[in-house]
């Protein structure tokens, strides 16, 4: 076979397949000349400032609240949500403790309705995180006590909230993509830059909480990914009913909880590669100086 | 902000259809350096893309209308791909050697053979059918790093650096694909 030939059959290839690859050659093209996801991120928060504040004066900002429950699967999740509430029995049920009469929020992440970035319930800024601060700390305490006696920290070490976290993305059942961007996952870290928790940051109805989380990744397999593509971007998606699962740089899917299902195979899970929002990647996970 | 960059596609191809030269001037604006890099993955020469990129504005400009490009993006690209092979090949011959042995080779090459270039033409488009039910099978980002490199030539760090991800990952999914397409290939019948 000479190299003409092969130039010519490569011109002979189908139209079509050559039309979805040269305008996807292009978006990404220009996509990689835009401004990184953070720089975005950050003009959107500046961009929502103004009418958080607004949202502010107008409702007043909720207290936040902690409703400390865990997925069965997930043992660190599950010690954390111990640490909160001394007894995992109190957190079976699905009630959601409110301060200052806040409203129920949806039991999980997967069954909000489609929620974007509209009305009361804003994407989460870097002010909002902010302002959880004391209550970040409280909940790190009682993390650090619990966690004391493990090998998760060693004595006089704390816990460190990465307040940089991922949103959450939903890929739908009919493939489409729901940004539930009033959602922000904050993982908490050991002095080792592993994850031994989550906190899922929300504002619902206007009101901020946030709580530990629940169906959350399988955090030991999610550390084991991010050691496994360290320094690399990975894509977490909720995929399906209570799946979630992250997508490496070589186009793998890895269900942290759930698992496949029938149409989860048909997804093109390279479409959701590079969406905005919802990047992990190790670099992250550094533990504060 | 330029406005000229929110001019859609279909704007363009409006202008097309019009007759209207600023068609040509938008299409340079949008498109303009997207194109000049494809050619120069093949041309590797700032000159000769710059001359392919003009002649592929006049090519859309004769050729719309009466087409209607569904993805303009795409059909400006095979446009210059195509120009820029020609012109690529074009250059290979003229460097090689004028020597009698050369044109008496040619001579006798071409004499052996019924019709070439209807042969060559038959095979291409045989092989192009395998490479597209080849391509078909794939997930499609291997679809995509397959085309970008052997069809639209792009380099392994610019197709690592749109994708996100590191050279070698690229590398590894190259080398990966080339054995999958030898075995398809052999399977198919086809004498490499």
């Amino acid at each position: 076979m000479t190299i003409e030939l092969l130039e010519q059959a490569l011109s002979c290839i189908d139209e079509d397949l050559i039309e979805k690859h040269a305008a996807m050659r292009y978006e990404l093209s220009e996509q990689a000349q835009r401004p990184r996801p953070i720089i975005t991120r950050r003009l959107r928060v500046l961009a929502s400032c103004a009418a958080c504040l607004l949202v502010a004066c107008a409702v007043g900002i909720a207290i936040p609240l902690v409703q400390p429950r865990y997925s069965g699967s997930d043992s660190m999740n599950a010690a954390a949500g111990e640490a909160l509430l001394g007894d995992s029995s109190h957190y079976a049920d699905e009630a959601v403790s409110t301060v200052a009469g806040g409203t129920q929020p949806p039991s999980s992440p997967a069954e909000s309705d489609g929620m974007t970035a509209t009305g009361a319930d804003m994407p989460i800024t870097a002010e909002d995180i902010d302002s959880l601060d004391a209550y970040l700390q409280d909940l790190l305490t009682l993390l650090t006590k619990n966690y004391a006696s493990s090998e998760s920290i060693g004595a006089g070490e704390t816990f460190t909230v990465i307040k940089n976290g991922y949103e959450h993305v939903t890929v739908n059942g009919d493939g489409s993509v729901t940004y539930n961007r009033n959602y922000l996952d904050l993982p908490v870290i050991n002095p080792q830059g592993e994850i031994v928790a989550i906190i899922t940051v929300y504002r619902h109805n206007g009101q901020l909480s946030c709580q530990m989380s629940h169906g959350g990744p399988n955090i030991e397999k999610l550390n084991t990914l991010l050691q496994q593509y360290a320094g690399q971007d990975i894509v977490m998606l909720y995929v399906g009913d209570f799946s979630e699962a992250a997508i490496t740089p070589d186009g793998e899917i890895h269900f942290l909880t759930g698992s496949p299902s029938g149409f989860t195979e048909d997804l093109d899970y390279y479409s959701y590669y590079r969406r905005e929002g919802n990047i992990l990647n190790s670099d992250m996970l550094k533990p504060q100086e | 902000m330029n406005p000229t960059r929110t001019v859609t596609d279909d704007a363009i191809v409006e202008l097309y259809w019009h007759r209207d030269e600023t068609a040509i001037e938008q299409t340079h604006e949008k498109y303009g350096k997207h194109l000049y890099r494809t050619a120069y993955n093949i041309l590797q020469d700032a000159l000769d893309s710059e001359e392919c990129q003009n002649d592929t504005y006049l090519a859309a400009w004769n050729a719309i209308p009466p087409q209607r490009p569904r993805v303009l993006p795409a059909f400006l690209t095979q446009i210059i791909r195509r120009i820029a092979i020609d012109r690529y090949r074009e250059k290979q011959r003229q460097k090689r050697i004028p020597s009698e042995l050369t044109i008496s080779m040619e001579d006798l090459h071409e004499s052996l053979q019924e019709d070439p270039a209807e042969r060559s033409q038959w095979e291409a488009e045989h092989l192009g059918r395998i490479l597209s039910d080849f391509l078909r099978k794939l997930p499609e980002r291997e679809q995509h790093i397959f085309l970008r490199r052997y069809y639209f030539a792009d380099p392994i760090d610019d197709i690592a650096r749109t994708l996100g991800v590191s050279e070698s990952t690229v590398y590894k999914q190259l080398t990966k694909l080339k054995k999958s397409l030898k075995s398809y290939l052999e399977r198919e019948g086809v004498t490499l």
